[in-house]
């Protein structure tokens, strides 16, 4: 209990003082929701969502039960990872880093790698393959894994290279109840994404 | 700079809670149900282990937490809500540290990790904060799902009751510093009282009700003020 | 023992504070005599251990404290963290590896036994911690560190010695003095705003900072030496850790990192010197225990997962000097030169692509077995450098050798990949 109020109150603590305090925002269900950059997507239903430069989460119950990452146009030398600032947490600047060239393979390690250092325990990928994301080639991958306080969790990424840019949607809930919560709602959404069409490919 | 760095402690945390809110006593319980069944049989309630801390807030700011307070506090509110049961006729059953505390029932610590996750995601994002969902709005609709129903079979009951509090005291040194501060115009907080409550049943999952308390007064130190405190924190308690 | 750089600048502070509680070198002594000053007491492992003229009888078995005292708020709080511990999913569960420490630290710990409590946490680097209550963290990269289970007998014995001179309650005790000293120099100085800590855990990583606890690792090495010699292990093997730490820590490039591990732990330096001299009195002809197949058997069929945590921090030149270590005690050399090729393709400079190769061929020649991902890694590679046919064949190897992988989709498809 200690570790996860501890965390929720960094969280608000890290955000207020973000002029204008960043908060969430209503994502209307069955309207298209521009997420920038020429990509949209339509929610069936209501969602709650929060947009921070190049990264966005969506949920419907509260980041720690369910929540969907979109990672939109990370580029050459980056890492995955969202920071509020440039000097904080300078670990940061060892995390694994997408580079233009990779494979899924690569990235599929960049995910794992930068899970592990996010402390997130016992990984378990159950399958990875190609699959379209957004009209364009990309991948999917289904997993499991355990938050550092031992909640059970389940996943499900789905991702692209568009542009030399990398696009990812990574879903992930609580085993028990929340996962399951917006599971089909993923599905659709992750369906509806689209890339605007092809300008600089 | 200070806004983020004071949060890597849980005083921190607290305070961080205690300047969103109003000063001065704030609580407000949220319900879908206020009345528990009339059948005795279906009046029971499993307390899981009450999360309680007091702890004496040094002149330096760290928060040191007093055993005997805090064995204190737990008695009182034990007492007190056994009391409070008994007027309402539903049968208080204390879990006392089993098994699955030792990692052997791993669907009740699942369960109970799940519990404190959703009481956490209540708090954050429905009662206080910047982080409050658009969604969730005027409705409270909360639920550990199904798999709650597992608790029903292992304890006999029909509701789990969870409980939390951090409560820390100003030292005398801390009371000085107060002073001292005061002279040079910067405020520095006293100690604070933070809790939350929830009640769930377990034969759907549901949160059927929840209350928090956030405030800079309050003593669970003594019975009389465990008995305002948990008074504050129970209220409008389902009958 | 603990490495955890948490925010620096109240720590800092701390340092400079702390700096006043002055160095000691007799703290080694002072570990190895106590017993000395309590030569009532019987000794702690039977027989063997009569034949010592050193003994421990600082702190009772099974200590509780007084519930009024402010001890007793501490030891509330550090059961919390342990009960959370024994769930939480950082904590490292394999059932073979779990028994085998319980037995090294039974052992070491003779008859407080009972009283200490080991977990495991699944993590890179060398990490040991020391609870008030008798409940020992130590890191899954610390198994990979030690090259026999004489070596991490020191270890365990060295946190034992945390526990029986009581070194984390006294740290955080003067964390709380500090700190209350600091807070009126921060509110004349109106915004400079340094919080200190609230709750253990932060206090003890904090704890390990300050000049203090600099004599205390002197007198926790002292007993270290004591348990192991006591339970029969070599204790010449103790200040090879300290060898190793400080190679690594050589190779770690960011200074500010260093300077402040440095300023919580005596320089290794001394550490070794001053061991590799007290280990000599105290070694008798029946201390010669190494129990190194004991302790390989075991790691063994984990290693690459360790190595591999390892490899997850990004820390290239530190990671190499560990590879090396390792690669020195000769076991599995094919998963080890596997690895050499692992951190160049990551890493990605130069001519890391290129040496890459080299070393996963080595590793072919090599002694011992190469984990699954193998020829995967080495097609990544070889399609990186333009040879097409050398990573098509690659990747058809890996296929065979893993039909059920996870990511066959994937190779097949970069197999079917058109040329461009």
């Amino acid at each position: 209990m200690t570790a996860r109020l501890k965390r929720f109150a960094i969280l608000i603590a890290l955000l207020l003082p973000l002029g204008g305090c960043v908060g969430f925002t209503l994502a209307k269900g069955g309207e298209p929701i521009d997420m920038g950059d020429g990509v949209s997507v339509q929610p069936p239903r209501d969602w709650n969502r929060m947009s921070i430069g190049k990264y966005e989460y969506w949920t419907l119950d509260g980041l720690r039960l369910q929540n969907i990452l979109f990672v939109k146009g990370v580029e050459d030398g980056e890492n995955i990872v969202f920071r509020r600032a440039r000097n904080e947490e300078p670990e940061k600047d060892t995390f694994p880093k997408f580079k233009k060239g990779m494979t899924l393979l690569d990235i599929r390690e960049l995910l794992e790698t930068t899970w592990a250092r996010q402390e997130f325990h016992r990984t378990r990928v159950t399958k990875f393959g190609p699959a379209k994301f957004g009209g364009r080639d990309g991948f999917e991958m289904i997993f499991t894994f355990d938050t550092k306080d031992g909640l059970e969790m389940r996943g499900w990424a789905v991702g692209a290279v568009v542009g030399e840019r990398l696009f990812m949607a990574i879903y992930r809930g609580t085993r028990i109840h929340f996962y399951e919560r917006g599971e089909k709602d993923f599905r659709k959404i992750i369906g509806s994404y689209r890339f605007p069409a092809r300008p600089s490919s | 700079m200070t806004g983020a760095k004071y949060t890597r402690s849980l005083t921190g945390a607290i305070l961080g809670f205690v300047l969103l809110v109003v000063s001065g006593c704030q609580t407000t319980a949220v319900h879908t149900r206020t009345k528990l069944p009339p059948e005795p049989e279906k009046r029971r309630i499993v307390l899981l282990p009450p999360d309680v801390e007091l702890s004496v807030l040094h002149a330096g700011g760290t928060n040191e937490v007093n055993a005997e307070w805090t064995r204190l506090a737990r008695k009182h509110l034990s007492e007190n809500l056994s009391a409070r049961f008994k007027k309402v006729k539903a049968r208080l059953i204390e879990r006392k540290e089993t098994a699955a505390d030792f990692g052997n029932d791993t669907r009740e610590i699942q369960l109970l990790k799940l519990h404190e996750a959703v009481g956490g995601s209540i708090l954050v994002h429905q009662r206080v904060g910047p982080l409050l969902l658009p969604t969730k709005g005027g409705t409270f609709d909360w639920s550990l799902g199904p798999e709650a129903k597992y608790l029903k079979d292992k304890y006999g009951a029909d509701y789990a009751l969870f409980v939390f509090v951090r409560d820390s005291y100003a030292s005398s040194g801390r009371v000085a510093a107060m002073i001292f501060a005061a002279a040079l115009g910067v405020g520095i907080q006293g100690g604070v009282q933070v809790g939350f409550s929830s009640l769930i049943d377990i034969n759907t999952g549901e949160v059927v009700w929840f209350n928090h308390v956030a405030r800079a007064q309050g003593d669970l130190r003594t019975a009389e003020g465990a008995d305002e405190t948990i008074g504050m924190l129970l209220s409008s308690f389902p009958k | 023992m603990t490495r955890r750089f948490r925010s620096l600048a109240p720590i800092l502070v701390i340092l400079l504070l702390g700096a006043c509680a002055g160095d000691d070198k007799s703290f080694y002594e002072r570990g190895l005599n106590q017993g000395a000053q309590n030569a009532a007491k019987e000794g702690d492992h039977g027989e063997k251990a009569a034949a010592f003229p050193f003994k421990i009888g600082d702190l009772a078995p099974a200590h509780r404290p007084d519930p009024k005292s402010d001890e007793a708020g501490i030891w509330y709080q550090v059961d919390k963290v342990e009960r959370r511990i024994k769930t939480a999913g950082e904590r490292y569960r394999h059932a073979a590896v779990n028994s085998y420490i319980r037995s090294v630290t039974c052992r070491v710990t003779g008859r407080y036994c009972k009283d200490v409590r080991v977990y495991t946490i699944r993590a890179p680097g060398l990490q040991a911690s020391m609870y008030p209550n008798g409940m020992m963290h130590i890191s899954t990269g610390l198994l990979l560190r030690t090259q026999n289970e004489a070596q991490l007998a020191a270890v365990i014995g060295h946190e034992t010695g945390h526990y029986l001179r009581r070194h984390s309650l006294q740290r955080i005790r003067e964390i709380i003095d500090a700190s209350n000293s600091l807070f009126f120099f921060r509110v004349a100085l109106a915004g400079a705003g340094i919080p200190v800590a609230g709750d253990v855990v932060t206090l003890m990583a904090i704890g390990e900072m300050t000049a203090y606890g600099r004599n205390h690792e002197r007198e926790a090495d002292g007993y270290g030496l004591l348990l192991m010699t006591q339970a029969g292990y070599d204790p010449e093997e103790a200040w090879k850790i300290w060898d190793l730490t400080l190679k690594e820590s050589k190779a770690i490039k960011k200074d500010e990192e260093r300077t402040v591990f440095f300023a919580s732990h005596p320089q290794p330096e001394e550490r070794m010197h001053e061991m590799r001299r007290l280990s000599k009195t105290v070694k008798t002809a029946d201390t010669t225990d190494l129990g190194q197949d004991r302790l390989q058997e075991l790691v063994a069929p984990i290693r690459a997962d360790l190595i591999r945590d390892e490899l997850n921090l990004r820390r290239f030149d530190g990671f190499e000097v560990l590879l090396d270590h390792l690669i020195e005690g000769g076991q599995n050399l094919a998963e080890l030169y596997y690895f050499k090729g692992e951190m160049r393709r990551l890493r990605g400079k130069g001519k890391d692509f290129v040496e890459a190769l080299g070393f996963y061929d080595k590793a072919a020649t090599m002694p011992g077995t190469t984990p699954p991902e193998f020829h995967r890694s080495r097609g990544v590679v070889q399609r990186k450098l333009g040879r097409r046919n050398a990573a098509m064949a690659s990747f058809a190897a890996y296929l065979r050798a893993n039909p059920q992988a996870a990511d066959a989709g994937i190779i097949r498809q970069l197999i079917e990949e058109p040329e461009k």
